[in-house]
């Protein structure tokens, strides 16, 4: 069986654009969640989110990414330094496939055409309006820029877009299918999405306890906190890596996913599913739950999904809790882009051997019925080895990625 | 491991079931009307083949003014589960059974969301636009409804939406992940895309003509398709009936364009070629081939190149015929509705034909079966999706 090696990362993030000063912001402690400048929340009670300030898509593409919107902006830059991070060349680019994970895309898009469309009729839409409209076309615009020629597709499973296209990635060149295939995701920050969230009562707000803030297994969560950005990694099999002669960031070694969502599921039911996606991801990696050394959780602020999650943890691996990582609470809620977000952090800790901070609350804020999940006995370890990635969607998705350093 | 298909369903401008579509397209029948699910007064054409509202409730989030992609993509489904009687006796564990479903998304659904409003952005959207923005809320809803736990997910893009979610499906079988999937596409006529094409001056103003010299574009449509994919073991254990196999896929990027296929059809020659090689077949096996033949200009011209690359001396022996000519082009549906027809195909061993096809275009001069469906023994059907941006997926299928 083929090895899939991260060979490149790449990011358009709040945090800043590129591995280092992603990865440096990130260690450091500095947190992506600010209050939100590009459109105004006065009539909202939630303020904050975690945008890209700053961003110049010029210095990527040049003139290139004239016309098209956020989402494919944030995709094709990413995707771009992730390329020159694996030091591909053109041809090696070209050759690749590629996998676009996306919970929204570019619906912000089709909204604000569909209302320009009703108020003021087709003969006032142009064509170029809708270039980079349909679900599609981000995938498209990145597929000509960099001359794709191997294949290209979109997955949406909304909060778990990226890890599934990860592990889907993983799959394809197991099995000789592919060879090398650049994964990307993005999501923006729009004033539609964000109305969304919050009409669904989903987003952190402030309340007599607590301000407004991104606080995954605080006693005091009431919900996340956007961001938006994009994220790319390349995958390549091991013999391709190796004949190139890069050194890998990180290997990718498990995955699997399921549904633990709907109306069919008791609570004890979808925990039950949840632990057996878990550990039907420990045996696709051959690996025990005891070598994991740091979970990269997907828990986000909100009260429901935080508890499952720390629960189905607690299920597989006690009493040998690995260190729990609560990233979002530093970056925000990426949604679809999420998965590949975690996965960049995941493989620059394990190559650079710098651990991320784990951002757990502290231990009079815990949830207590995430209390045992959070009280590790084992501090983590300087350099991890061996990490589990997951992602939760609203939904039901439930999926996990594990990320094993280079050897 | 072999793939067989044991279940299918059904939803097209045509008919509101397999037996239904599949009777009008031998017979030849074209599904354009006016479109009634918005208001056309301020567009020069008026036409596409919308499928009619269907009179029936779903459990899943939808609108009482329009038959929303998730309401199609239920009714197929449900109609291919019944088929194959996939869940009798729970002969599979929910966890072993996955869910894909391409599509562009519930734009119609969002835009009747937002006439409610005038278009205006309101502080509170209509229940109906959230679920129209969550692109997974429809795949959420399905699983939800058929009690399956494997693995799901949306595949949005464009065209070829749907035969990428067949392919993701046929991995996750043949890889062990799953023993079963259910799979398809569905959408509808939305406003916007309507608007986009129509304003691009891509579409079809009366019918729409598949390789014709007077073809004048693609005529949107709607509609589902689902197929019920299996191990053929487990299927042959169950007793299930069996349509035929899915022998295998191929893809390829045209990396060229974002509108206009390469000319030489290279990029979809290549995903024939990756689809043959994939199936272990020859082009020397294929009895049938049901095209992009979206009617437009450069498509239909670039196909033909592409199937001429690939069947060489046999090119002019192969029908190659498009059924977009009867039900139009219903988008992310497309794919996964053809390759239901291409199931068909095998199964009935009947070829629908390509119906307005008057006048031979020199570009275009392979068997397209013009006007008269034919009966021939079809042993491997192969159908194309070749999407705009060059994004192709082909699929074959065969007897089993």
């Amino acid at each position: 069986m083929r090895r899939a090696f991260i060979t490149g990362v790449g990011m358009i993030s709040p945090l800043g654009e590129g591995r280092e000063a992603f990865f440096n912001n990130l260690i450091e402690g500095r947190s992506a969640v600010r209050e939100i400048e590009g459109f105004d929340t006065s009539s909202f009670n939630s303020h904050l989110g975690g945008e890209v300030r700053g961003f110049k898509p010029e210095i990527y593409m040049g003139r290139k990414m004239r016309g098209l919107n956020r989402t494919t902006r944030f995709l094709t830059a990413a995707m771009k330094l992730a390329v020159e991070d694996a030091g591909l060349s053109p041809e090696e680019t070209s050759d690749s496939g590629v996998i676009v994970g996306t919970a929204f895309g570019n619906s912000a898009h089709a909204i604000t055409y569909a209302q320009k469309l009703l108020k003021e009729g087709p003969d006032e839409m142009f064509p170029l309006d809708a270039m980079d409209m349909p679900s599609n076309s981000s995938v498209n615009f990145v597929s000509v820029f960099f001359a794709i020629k191997n294949f290209a597709r979109t997955i949406s499973a909304g909060f778990t877009s990226t890890h599934d296209a990860l592990g889907n990635a993983l799959q394809l060149i197991r099995t000789g299918r592919a060879k090398r295939i650049i994964v990307a995701g993005m999501e923006q920050l729009s004033p539609e999405l964000f109305t969304i969230f919050n009409q669904r009562g989903l987003l952190a707000r402030a309340t007599e306890e607590a301000a407004e803030g991104a606080r995954p297994f605080n006693k005091t969560r009431n919900g996340f906190v956007l961001s938006e950005g994009g994220y790319a990694l390349t995958i390549e099999e091991d013999q391709l890596a190796g004949a190139r002669g890069v050194k890998p960031l990180a290997e990718i070694t498990g995955f699997a996913n399921g549904f633990v969502g709907g109306s069919k599921l008791s609570s004890n039911q979808r925990l039950e599913r949840l632990s057996s996606i878990i550990n039907a991801s420990l045996a696709n990696a051959a690996a025990r739950s005891s070598e994991i050394d740091l979970i990269y959780t997907s828990a986000n602020g909100l009260r429901d999904p935080d508890l499952l999650e720390c629960l189905g943890l607690q299920a597989v691996f006690q009493p040998e809790m690995p260190s729990i990582c609560a990233i979002k609470s530093q970056m925000g809620e990426a949604y679809g882009a999420s998965g590949a977000m975690q996965a960049s952090v995941a493989a620059l800790s394990l190559s650079i051997g710098k651990k991320p901070l784990l951002n757990p609350p502290a231990s009079e804020d815990v949830d207590p019925a995430c209390h045992s999940v959070l009280k590790t006995k084992n501090p983590l370890v300087e350099s991890p080895q061996k990490v589990i990635i997951n992602g939760l969607d609203l939904a039901g998705n439930f999926s996990c990625l594990i990320l094993e350093k280079y050897k | 491991m072999r793939i067989v298909v044991t279940g299918l369903g059904l939803i097209t401008a045509t008919g509101t079931n397999v037996a239904e579509c599949w009777r009008s397209l031998v017979e030849g029948i074209e599904g354009v009307r006016e479109i009634t699910s918005f208001d056309t007064s301020k567009y020069k054409l008026k036409r596409a083949c919308e499928v009619p509202r269907i009179e029936k409730p779903v459990p899943i989030a939808t609108d009482p003014k329009i038959d929303s992609v998730g309401k199609l993509a239920y009714l197929a489904a449900q109609e291919a589960i019944a088929d194959s009687g996939i869940f009798a006796r729970e002969f599979y564990k929910p966890e072993r059974i996955g869910l894909s479903v391409g599509t562009l998304g519930e734009v119609s659904l969002m835009e009747e969301a937002l006439r409610r409003t005038g278009g205006d952005v309101p502080m509170a959207f209509d229940n109906n636009l959230i679920n129209a923005f969550s692109l997974n809320l429809i795949i959420g809803a399905l699983a939800d409804q058929f009690g399956t736990f494997g693995s799901v997910s949306t595949h949005l893009n464009g065209c070829s939406s749907g035969t990428h979610a067949v392919a993701y499906g046929f991995d996750l079988i043949r890889d062990d992940v799953v023993d079963a999937m259910i799979i398809g596409g569905a959408d509808t006529v939305a406003q916007i895309v309507f608007t986009n094409f129509h304003n691009l001056k891509n579409l079809a103003p009366e019918h729409c003509q598949p390789f014709d010299l007077n073809r004048k574009g693609l005529m949107l449509g709607g509609g589902a398709g689902f197929l019920i994919l299996e191990r053929e073991d487990l299927a042959r254990k169950r007793g299930a009936k069996i349509y035929c196999e899915m022998n295998g896929y191929g893809w390829s990027c045209d990396g060229y364009h974002l509108t206009s296929p390469h000319p030489d059809g290279e990029g979809g020659a290549r995903a024939m070629q990756n689809a043959l090689d994939n199936s272990k077949l020859s082009y020397k096996d294929i009895d049938y081939v049901n095209p992009h033949g979206t009617g437009t200009l450069l498509n239909d011209s670039a196909e033909t190149r592409a199937v001429k690359t690939i069947f060489r001396e046999r090119a002019y022996d192969v029908p190659v015929s498009s059924t977009k000519s009867m039900i139009g082009h219903p988008m992310g549906a497309a794919s996964a509705i053809e390759s239901v027809i291409a199931c068909l195909t095998v199964h009935h061993n009947i070829v629908p034909p390509t119906i307005n096809l008057e006048t031979p275009d020199p570009d275009c001069d392979l068997d397209y079966v013009p006007n008269q469906y034919r009966e021939l023994p079809v042993r491997y059907a192969m159908n194309n999706s070749f999407s705009f941006g060059g994004n192709n997926v082909v699929i074959i299928f065969g007897k089993f």
